[in-house]
């Protein structure tokens, strides 16, 4: 048992370096953990945005108004300075400035309703959009009444309990067993794939190149110790790394998430980490096949980890990748891996689907099964080169 | 002596591939994802007509041939949901639905499949049903619902008048059939208000902080108990400003030719819309690359820490100051600006990011030149206390 022995002294060096990742990777994991909110919310309620509206009137109708959007949105109370609110909107901590014009009131009441507002927003936003739409709906509403005779208190009195008395919108709810778990739990499998290839790469791959290096190779070699029973131990130790990876992962899981991480839906999404496992663990082997340091092997899995994750959606939503970056990332396990989680936890635009899930699982466990091949045939290429 | 110290400081820079990877490719490389990446973030926030399935309320025969009914049997609150719901389904600007007409059953597993964002039913009043599920479109949902209340809402206001002051009635129809522009949409610049431009900036100015390894690689190498480099130059009559000046510039032109070469690619290639201000840009590429380089001099010359303590305390830097300009979550700087102001101030990566910023987005240029002002500050102390800390240093034994 030397080699299994000598693996994983040498892997308790590399330690403090691949911390890094993993306490990354549990700091996100902790930060998405405290919102604590549900996947499904059997009431609808409609989206709340941060705006900010000025009221240059300071009437009651623009009083009333600013009510309405206080009653839906989050109004951010800002300077009214256009470098600082143009910093506001840029960064998108608030969607909409809404200034309601000096005589807004006055206007309203003789009829002249025109550009009563100014607005900045998002330009083609959707978000500006149904700020918009509720302003509009207010205002249309205000004078109606004002039309239909009333006098200013009485339209704002008549039109706030018609504009409170929301419409019968009915949210159904499809499957109805998911509501048990967070989305955060999906969220938790969604990075997976880059932390994994990082780890692997970085951690496992130069373990196993220091065996194939020449001079301890030769040692091994010409030890007691038989080929046969060298490979198996390599193998056992870069089993036993892997499992211990996917263990501590789930464990962190089970940590913050309770027992939501045993709910169904969340062991298809375990299952799923487990086929990215395997083709991280299958492209450290295939590049372990290169005599790389740990340098060399730091610069790989960053490019291989982060084009992976940016190309497939691990960090970027895949409803917001582009059709033809998608066309390209079918042909990546990464994708396949998003694919099945984001429909596991109601990520995506994509219904869920047990054909779809297995279909994008087994995809997944070719291209392992093909990166195996593709570094068992390199070894063997290596090792006919040497002798 | 100036020069050779420069020359082959220089050589020294173009061989080392972990230099050239970290502060060439990486960066390259960073911004093409960035570039797939980030593309539809735009076009996410775009409005698009809302997919829709309307179920009307006579017999399913009509509605399940997908064609409008025809209009005989219905009274006017259902012949104006109708005219309604196919005026705002015009090809157009002012799309706001892209309808189907259908039978309940149909429309409940449309939305089941998640093609369909809600169901209409042309009920009295209008309902609305949508999916619970889909937690990521509530955006567009809630558009729906709006326009369901504001249907109603009209309606009801008319039935409300119609009751209280009949004869107002044609004036309140008048006001209501009137197309009103209530707002007029203006903005506070032309420049680019496009969130994928943040990242960029980013990525500058993570560029610019990697410059570090230059200015650690001179104060290392002029450092005879740190470098065996160092030690070489000790004992040369090379006086140690001249060298360590030598060392410093070669790592300005290395780094600089590689953050020109970045910007090139955004600029050319990605087609990055900068701004107008080409010159501007290139400035505080420099002088970013300027103030990456004092800080790794300045760590590099503090203390008796060995190369991989410093290169790791000054990555851990660099990493820390981009993470809360917002190199990975675009508005950090707007939420740091809400709890503690002061860091947007003296943050090396936030000074650079917003100086890019101010150059897209604001008229006139005082805010560039105090974040540029602010950096060069910031580099002349760390050049100072790096040069105080190795002058005049002398060795007994090594």
């Amino acid at each position: 048992m030397m080699l299994f022995n000598s693996f994983f002294k040498i892997a308790k060096k590399r330690l403090p370096s691949l911390s890094i990742y993993f306490f990354i990777y549990v700091f996100i994991s902790i930060l998405l953990g405290t919102s604590s909110q549900k996947n499904i919310e059997a009431n609808f309620q409609s989206k709340s945005l941060n705006i900010c509206v000025i009221d240059e009137d300071n009437s009651k109708a623009s009083a009333a108004l600013t009510r309405y959007l206080g009653s839906i949105h989050n109004l951010k109370p800002l300077e009214n300075n256009p470098d600082t609110l143009q910093d506001h909107l840029y960064y998108r901590d608030i969607s909409y400035i809404c200034t309601i014009t000096k005589g807004f009131e006055e206007k309203l009441l003789s009829g002249e309703s025109d550009e009563v507002y100014t607005c900045v927003k998002i330009p083609g936003s959707a978000t500006g959009y149904f700020v918009d739409l509720q302003i509009s709906q207010y205002t249309k509403l205000l004078t109606l009444f004002l039309s239909g005779g009333s006098s200013m208190p009485e339209a704002i009195e008549k039109t706030d309990p018609i504009i409170s008395n929301t419409a019968g919108t009915e949210s159904i709810v499809f499957q109805a067993d998911t509501d048990a778990v967070r989305k955060e739990v999906f969220f938790h499998y969604q990075y997976l794939p880059y932390i994994f290839i990082v780890i692997f790469i970085c951690g496992l791959a130069p373990l196993v190149i220091t065996f194939h290096e020449k001079n301890i190779a030769a040692r091994t070699n010409c030890s007691s110790t038989s080929l046969g029973s060298q490979n198996i131990q390599i193998v056992i130790c870069c089993i036993l790394y892997s499992l211990v990876v996917w263990l501590l992962f789930f464990l962190i899981g089970v940590f913050i998430y309770k027992t939501e991480m045993f709910h169904a839906n969340a062991l298809f999404a375990m299952l799923n980490s487990f086929a990215a496992l395997l083709i991280a663990a299958a492209l450290a082997f295939f590049i372990s096949n290169f005599s790389i340091n740990f340098n060399t092997a730091n610069m790989i899995s960053n490019i291989l980890g982060l084009g992976l994750a940016f190309l497939c959606g691990v960090f970027v939503p895949q409803d917001m990748l582009s059709e033809s970056v998608l066309k390209i990332a079918r042909f990546l396990p990464s994708y396949w891996y998003i694919k099945a989680n984001n429909m596991l936890g109601g990520l995506s635009s994509e219904a869920f689907s047990l054909s779809s899930f297995w279909k994008a699982f087994g995809i997944q466990l070719l291209f392992a099964a093909a990166l195996v091949s593709a570094a068992l045939a390199l070894s063997r290429l290596n090792r006919q080169r040497k002798q | 002596m100036f020069i050779h110290s420069f020359r082959y400081s220089l050589l020294q820079f173009f061989r080392n591939k972990t230099q050239v990877f970290w502060n060439l490719f990486f960066p390259i490389a960073l911004a093409t994802m960035f570039h797939f990446a980030f593309a539809g973030l735009s076009a996410d926030e775009k409005f698009d007509p809302i997919p829709t399935a309307v179920v009307l309320k006579h017999d399913s025969a009509a509605s399940a041939s997908h064609e409008s009914p025809p209009e005989s049997d219905y009274s006017l609150y259902q012949n104006s949901f109708r005219e309604t719901i196919d005026a705002l389904n015009e090809p157009g600007d002012d799309r706001l639905f892209d309808a189907v007409y259908t039978t309940e059953e149909e429309a409940l597993s449309l939305l089941e499949k998640k093609e369909i964002i809600g169901i209409l039913y042309e009920d009295d009043p209008v309902r609305l049903s949508i999916s619970a599920e889909m937690t990521n479109m509530k955006l567009e949902q809630s558009i729906l619902n709006t326009f369901v209340e504001e249907y109603c809402m009209y309606f009801e206001t008319i039935a409300d008048i119609a009751s209280d002051n009949p004869e107002r009635l044609p004036a309140v129809i008048e006001s209501l059939s009137k197309d009103v522009g209530y707002i007029r949409e203006t903005s506070y610049s032309d420049g680019s208000m496009d969130e994928m431009l943040t990242y960029f900036f980013n990525l500058i100015a993570m560029t610019c902080l990697y410059a570090f390894m230059g200015g650690l690689q001179a104060a290392l190498q002029s450092q005879a108990n740190l470098s065996a480099l160092g030690t070489r130059k000790g004992i040369s009559p090379v006086p140690k400003l001249l060298s360590a000046c030598g060392s410093l510039l070669s790592a300005l032109v290395f780094h600089f030719s590689a953050l020109c070469l970045l910007l090139l690619y955004l600029i050319f290639a990605l087609k990055i819309n900068f701004g107008s201000e080409g010159g501007f840009i290139f400035f505080t590429a420099l002088i970013g690359c300027i103030a990456g380089i004092s800080f790794g001099f300045f760590i590099g010359s503090l203390g008796k820490m060995n190369e991989n303590i410093k290169y790791s305390l000054l990555m851990a830097f660099s990493m820390f100051c981009s993470f809360f300009s917002g190199l990975m979550v675009g508005n950090m700087r707007i939420l740091v600006d809400q709890v503690c102001p002061w860091f947007n101030h003296i943050n090396p990566a936030a000074l650079i990011t917003d100086s890019f910023y101010a150059l897209s987005i604001c008229q006139s240029h005082t805010r560039y030149f105090e974040n540029i002002l602010v950096l060069f500050i910031l580099s002349a102390l760390c050049c100072f206390g790096g040069v105080m800390m190795v002058r005049r240093k002398k060795y007994d034994a090594l």
